[in-house]
C-alpha cells in the first residue's frame, strides 16, 4: 500500500469520526449560533472578537480519543493497519484534525471578512490574530494527543478545561493580591521575572492569549511549543505497541 | 524463488519479567495450511502479533515473503462509527478495487462464509459476535491474501460457519494462498492442517507435516525407569513422562533399532498419533532419564 493510500483511508476513517461525533457537530453548531447571538444582541466586533478567543476550543475538542481509547479497543488490531500501519493513522489523524478545524473555523472567519469589509469594519491585523488563534488551536490538539496516550475518552479535554477554570479562579479570589499581575497583563508590559513566569504559566494552559493583539508576538513561543508537543507524540507513536488492554 | 511465506528468526519478546516469547524460530512453508497450537497464555496471539508488526520483537527477525497478507484476530474489533460498508470501502482502496466491481464481489466472497451482505449498512460493533467474526474473514477476503493469519478462526462461529471457515481455507490453499491458523480447537484444524507448530511457554517446541508423523510415527508407553535417554534421542524420538509411565513418540520403521531394554519395556500395543494427542504429548514435561 502507497502512503498516499495510507494518508487516504486515515482521513476517510477520522472525517467519518468527526461526522459520527454528533457532539462534535452540535457544539460547531452551538458555537456558530452563540455567535449570531452576540452580534445581533451587541455589534460586529464584540462578535468577532468571541470568534477570536473561542475557535481555538474546536482543535481542543477534537482532541479527544485521538490515541488510548483506539490502542486498547483493539480496534488498530485490522488488516488495514498490518506491518506498523497503525503508527502512519495515528500521525495522520492529527494532521487531518488540524485541517478540520482549520477549515470549519476559516468559513466562519469568512463570513465575518465579507461583512466587515463590506462595512468597513474588517482590519488586516485581524487576520494576524487569526493566525496567532489557529496557532493557540494547533498546541491545543498537540497537547490534547500527548495527552490522549494516557487519558482516555474525552478526560485530555476536560483536564485542560479544568486547568483552565482552576485559573480562573484562582485569578478571581487573588485579583486583589495580583493586581499587580493584571495591569501588567492589561498594559501587555511584565516589568519583572514573577510576573513574567506568571504570564507564561498562563499562556501554557490558555494559549488564545496571544490572539490579543498586544501579545502576538508571543504566539511563536506556544507555536514552538505545540511543534514540539508533536515531536514528542511522533516519537511516542513510532515507539507505539498495540497490547490490548 | 523462496518457498515460505513467512519465516521467524530467534523472535523474542518480554512484557515488564515475562518472557512471552523465547527465540522462536519457524517458517510457515507455502501453499499450506500451518495450525499453531498451545496452551492459554502459551505466547501464540504475541507470536502472530510480532510477525504482523503489531508488536516488535525485543530482538530477532521476520522475513515476510507474501504481499498480501490478511488477519484475522481472536475478536474482532472495529471502529465503533464505521458500518461494514465504509471498512469495506477503506479495505478495497487499500487492494485497489474499484467501486464498480463491488457488489457482484462482495456477494460471492460473502457466501463464501455464510455472511448476510444486508448487515454491511448497520455498524459492524452492533452485530453479533459472529457476525463480527464472519465481516472479519470477508474483509480479509477483499484482499485476495496471499496469506491468512487467523488466531483462534472458529471462536463465536455457529457448527455451518465453522464448516464453511474450514471450506474457505481449503478452497485458499487450491487457491495458491498460504493459510496459518493459532486455534485451541485442535480437533477442527486438524481436519485442515498439513504442518503444525507446537508453542509452549513461549518457546516454539517443534515444527512438523502432520501427514508424516500420522502416517510414520506412533505412540508408545513405557515403563519407568528408564536410562540412555541421549541414546535413543539419536533416533527421532521423542520422549515425555506421564504418571507412571514414559510415552515415547517414534518413527515406525526406526522400532526395530531400538535397544533390547527399551523395546522389553514396551507397554501395550503402539498407538496412532492424532494431533490432540501430539498437541497432549509435546506440552508435557520432557522426560529426563534418571
Amino acid at each position: 500500500m502507497s502512503s498516499r493510500d495510507r494518508l487516504k483511508i486515515a482521513f476517510f476513517i477520522t472525517a467519518k469520526k468527526v461526522v459520527a461525533a454528533r457532539v462534535n457537530v452540535f457544539l460547531f453548531l452551538g458555537f456558530v449560533i452563540l455567535l449570531g447571538y452576540i452580534w445581533q444582541r451587541d455589534s460586529f466586533s464584540v462578535s468577532f472578537k468571541a470568534f477570536l478567543y473561542f475557535f481555538p476550543y474546536l482543535f481542543l475538542f477534537l482532541s479527544q480519543d485521538m490515541v488510548k481509547d483506539e490502542v486498547d479497543s483493539g480496534c488498530l488490531e485490522n488488516v488495514l493497519f498490518l506491518d506498523g500501519n497503525f503508527r502512519s493513522y495515528l500521525a495522520a489523524k492529527g494532521y487531518f484534525l488540524a485541517l478540520t478545524a482549520i477549515s470549519c473555523s476559516s468559513i466562519i472567519l469568512l463570513f465575518f471578512a465579507v461583512f466587515g469589509l463590506a462595512t468597513n469594519q474588517f482590519a488586516a491585523v485581524y487576520l494576524l490574530q487569526f493566525l496567532a488563534g489557529i496557532v493557540a488551536g494547533i498546541y491545543y490538539l498537540s497537547l490534547g494527543g500527548l495527552l490522549s496516550f494516557s487519558l482516555k475518552g474525552g478526560s485530555n479535554v476536560l483536564v485542560v478545561i479544568l486547568g483552565q477554570v482552576f485559573l480562573f479562579v484562582g485569578l478571581l479570589l487573588s485579583a486583589r493580591q495580583e493586581s499587580g499581575f493584571l495591569d501588567a497583563l492589561d498594559g501587555g508590559a511584565f516589568p519583572d521575572l514573577l510576573s513574567k513566569v506568571k504570564f507564561l504559566v498562563l499562556a501554557l494552559i490558555f494559549p488564545q492569549v496571544v490572539v490579543a493583539e498586544r501579545f502576538i508576538v508571543y504566539g511563536l513561543g506556544i507555536g514552538m511549543l505545540g511543534v514540539f508537543f508533536m515531536i514528542f507524540q511522533r516519537a511516542r507513536i513510532r515507539s507505539l505497541e498495540l497490547e490490548r488492554k | 524463488m523462496s518457498d515460505f511465506a513467512v519465516r521467524a528468526r530467534n523472535l523474542s519478546k518480554k512484557f515488564g519479567r515475562v518472557e512471552a516469547v523465547r527465540n522462536a524460530a519457524f517458517s510457515l512453508p507455502k501453499n499450506k495450511v500451518t495450525a499453531f497450537l498451545g496452551e492459554n497464555g502459551a505466547g501464540k496471539t504475541t507470536t502472530l502479533k510480532l510477525i504482523l508488526g503489531f508488536l516488535r520483537p525485543d530482538s530477532g527477525s521476520v522475513e515476510m515473503n507474501s504481499a498480501r497478507v490478511g488477519y484475522i484476530p481472536e475478536r474482532p474489533v472495529f471502529f465503533s462509527w464505521l458500518k461494514g460498508m465504509d471498512i469495506l470501502a477503506a479495505t478495497a482502496r487499500m487492494n485497489g478495487i474499484g467501486r464498480l466491481d463491488w457488489p457482484g464481489l462482495i456477494a460471492r466472497l460473502s457466501d463464501k462464509i455464510s455472511f448476510d451482505p444486508g448487515l454491511l449498512g448497520r455498524k459492524v460493533q452492533t452485530c453479533s459476535l459472529g457476525n463480527q467474526k464472519k465481516f472479519a474473514y470477508l474483509q480479509n477476503l477483499l484482499l485476495f491474501p496471499e496469506l491468512l493469519i487467523v488466531d483462534e478462526p472458529f471462536t463465536s462461529l455457529d457448527p455451518p460457519s465453522i464448516k464453511s471457515a474450514r471450506e474457505l481455507f481449503l478452497e485458499l490453499k487450491r487457491e495458491g494462498a498460504t493459510v496459518f491458523l493459532s486455534s485451541h480447537l485442535v480437533s477442527e484444524v486438524e481436519k485442515i492442517c498439513d504442518e503444525f507448530i507446537i508453542i509452549n511457554r513461549g518457546n516454539i517446541i517443534v515444527q512438523e507435516d502432520l501427514n508424516r508423523i500420522q502416517n510414520d510415527y506412533a505412540f508408545f508407553r513405557l515403563s519407568k525407569p528408564l536410562q540412555d535417554k541421549d541414546k535413543f534421542r539419536a533416533q527421532s524420538a521423542w520422549f515425555r513422562e506421564e504418571d507412571n509411565a514414559v510415552v515415547m513418540l517414534i518413527e515406525k520403521r526406526r522400532l526395530c533399532f531400538l535397544p533390547d531394554y527399551l523395546r522389553e519395556n514396551i507397554l501395550g500395543t503402539p498407538e496412532t498419533p492424532s494431533l490432540e494427542k501430539i498437541f497432549l504429548f509435546f506440552i508435557r514435561k520432557p522426560f529426563s532419564a534418571v
